[in-house]
């Protein structure tokens, strides 16, 4: 399991809504049985499908009356609710919603794909917020929530499966048409196209790139995948993606004027991040030794890499195979 | 669940092979395990291939004045699209999650079972996404994929009443960027609510966009799901006087 992030924390247009907060610094996310810490969980594909997930909520509603009442809510409009989401299809489930002077908080809400099997049995995985929330409409008063389903205090979790780091190269197919597009001059075999304004800023790997390799080229190394040859060429093309990527990274760390603080930008908790720490690994150096490295001899990252990932092995093997 | 997927690079090189008229080369792959959902997806989707037809026909003999909104070819073309989503869903509805948030199974209906449909929807020079290609995973331009979660929205809003009239409301835009694209299509009635104001004219044509920026502005502080009928109607007033007050 890898495990990452704190529950995020929204700042909102409203004040004293401190002590309203507090009433669920106790909910956590329940794996297997064991209480977690952390809010976000990535787990493999096949650990997600088994796994028993559930929400843990340690929740006293006389402390909630309390705390609203000090906003000057009344605790009738006040309720708690548990609403979860699936990641691919846009299915939501209410788990539990109720007003909080008659709520039962039950200490254990399961997140059952059977009950759930568009939001919990997604392959992509899940998110679920846990929040107090206003459940009518209040006189408005500047800086305090008033509308109905505004929500005082919440958490929110997410469960993803994991995704390789590299499966961000998933490359496309240049065709005619994408040349053209593009603009690339005919006979062009690969070109990373960086597909958003920030990399840094970009959820996935997937969305802020896409690495084209010359359609029938791609074709002939998809049909001969475990050929010698068509190894040898992925992982040319892994590295050429993976030092495209870094040098749009350190691109964008010089404009920013970011240079030198890059080992505290870069965690696992993101897949651009994760990358950026993969490479580094490889490299053997600090994220801030790798972007070093990447602006004064680029060259040696190439060679850092090409070690890394056995380059020459697999090019030897493709060479040897060709006079049989 | 056994069933069919298609890998993006294959997806790719089949709409290609297609539009080249080449023969259809098999490049269909098996995933997942257990009861083997292959035989009866195909069966559906030749039922859907005749519903394409019988909708399409029914739709020309009826002309553009059939509903409100179903002015232009392209909202004709919606509308059509709309009708048809509710026959998709409810042919796939019963398949497992592990199925359904498969992206090779999208891409797979596609290009495999839907290649002429999403040609006509979307374009004989529609760009692969729309077959679930040409990404890394399939997007809100994916044909299937966005009209079985189109219906899917509509079923989950008003499944014993007028579901299909709901899907059925034609607006590429309010659809895909407006529900399908953002979190509001995670609240299925808010999504109900803001469709068929715009069917009815309620919100007008040049304050949609400002109107789904609004709501998309006040997710971040409300959760939509808890909200009841008369609540969510309110919302949406306040965000469409609002929207008016500014122009």
């Amino acid at each position: 399991m890898s495990a990452v992030r704190s529950e995020k924390r929204v700042v909102r247009p409203f004040s004293g809504l401190g002590d309203v907060d507090k009433c669920l610094d106790h909910t956590r996310l329940v794996l297997n049985g064991e209480v977690v810490d952390e809010a976000s969980l990535i787990r493999d594909a096949t650990e997600l499908s088994e796994d028993q997930i559930a929400i843990h909520l340690q929740v006293d509603t006389d402390l909630i009356a309390a705390a609203v009442e000090r906003m000057k809510i009344p605790d009738v409009d006040v309720g708690f609710a548990v609403v979860a989401s699936g990641k691919s299809l846009k299915a939501s489930t209410v788990l539990y919603s109720a007003p909080i002077l008659t709520a039962s908080v039950p200490e254990i809400v399961a997140l059952s794909n059977t009950e759930h099997p568009l939001v919990f049995g997604d392959l992509k995985g899940f998110d679920v917020r846990v929040c107090i929330v206003l459940r009518h409409d209040l006189q408005p008063r500047p800086l305090t929530p008033y509308l109905a389903g505004t929500w005082l205090a919440a958490r929110d979790f997410s469960v993803s499966a994991s995704r390789d780091v590299l499966s961000g190269f998933n490359p496309q197919r240049l065709t005619a048409e994408a040349r053209e597009n593009l603009e690339l001059p005919e006979g062009t075999q690969t070109y990373l196209a960086i597909t958003v304004d920030s990399v840094l800023e970009a959820p996935s790997l997937a969305e802020a790139t896409a690495f084209y390799i010359d359609a029938a080229l791609f074709d002939l190394m998809h049909a001969n995948q475990s050929s010698a040859i068509s190894q040898s060429l992925q992982v040319d093309f892994v590295i050429e993606f993976l030092l495209g990527v870094m040098g749009e990274v350190a691109a964008e760390i010089d404009a920013l004027e970011l240079a030198g603080s890059e080992d505290s930008m870069f965690d696992k908790n993101s897949e651009i991040g994760s990358l950026v720490m993969q490479v580094s690994a490889h490299a053997d150096l600090s994220p801030s030794g790798l972007f070093q490295m990447m602006r004064r001899d680029r060259s040696r990252v190439r060679s850092a890499l090409q070690a890394a990932l056995e380059a020459p092995k697999y090019s030897r093997k493709a060479l040897s195979q060709v006079g049989e | 669940m056994m069933h069919w997927v298609l890998t993006a690079h294959d997806a790719s090189r089949l709409v290609e092979d297609l539009r080249a008229g080449r023969p259809r080369e098999d490049l269909r792959r098996v995933a997942g395990n257990g009861a083997d959902s292959r035989a009866g997806t195909e069966e559906f989707m030749k039922t859907f291939r005749e519903s394409v037809d019988d909708v399409r026909s029914n739709s020309s003999r009826a002309g553009s004045g059939d509903t409100k909104a179903a002015k232009s070819a392209n909202e004709r073309k919606d509308h059509i699209e709309g009708q048809l989503s509710c026959v998709l869903f409810q042919g796939l509805k019963d398949l497992d999650a592990a199925v359904l948030t498969d992206p090779g199974f999208w891409r797979y209906l596609a290009a495999w079972e839907m290649f002429d449909f999403v040609q006509w929807r979307d374009g004989e020079n529609c760009k692969l996404v729309s077959f679930g290609a040409g990404s890394h995973s399939p997007t809100w331009d994916c044909v299937p994929k966005r009209m079985f979660v189109r219906a899917r929205i509509a079923f989950e809003a008003d499944g014993d009443g007028n579901w299909r009239d709901l899907a059925g409301i034609a607006g590429t835009d309010v659809w895909r960027s407006h529900v399908l694209r953002v979190k509001t299509g995670n609240s299925p009635a808010l999504s109900a609510a803001l469709l068929e104001a715009w069917d009815d004219q309620v919100i007008r044509t040049k304050e949609v966009r400002d109107v789904a920026k609004r709501i998309k502005r006040l997710r971040s502080n409300m959760v939509f799901e808890l909200m009841d009928g008369e609540q969510i109607d309110a919302i949406l007033s306040r965000q469409i006087e609002a929207a008016r007050g500014e122009t």
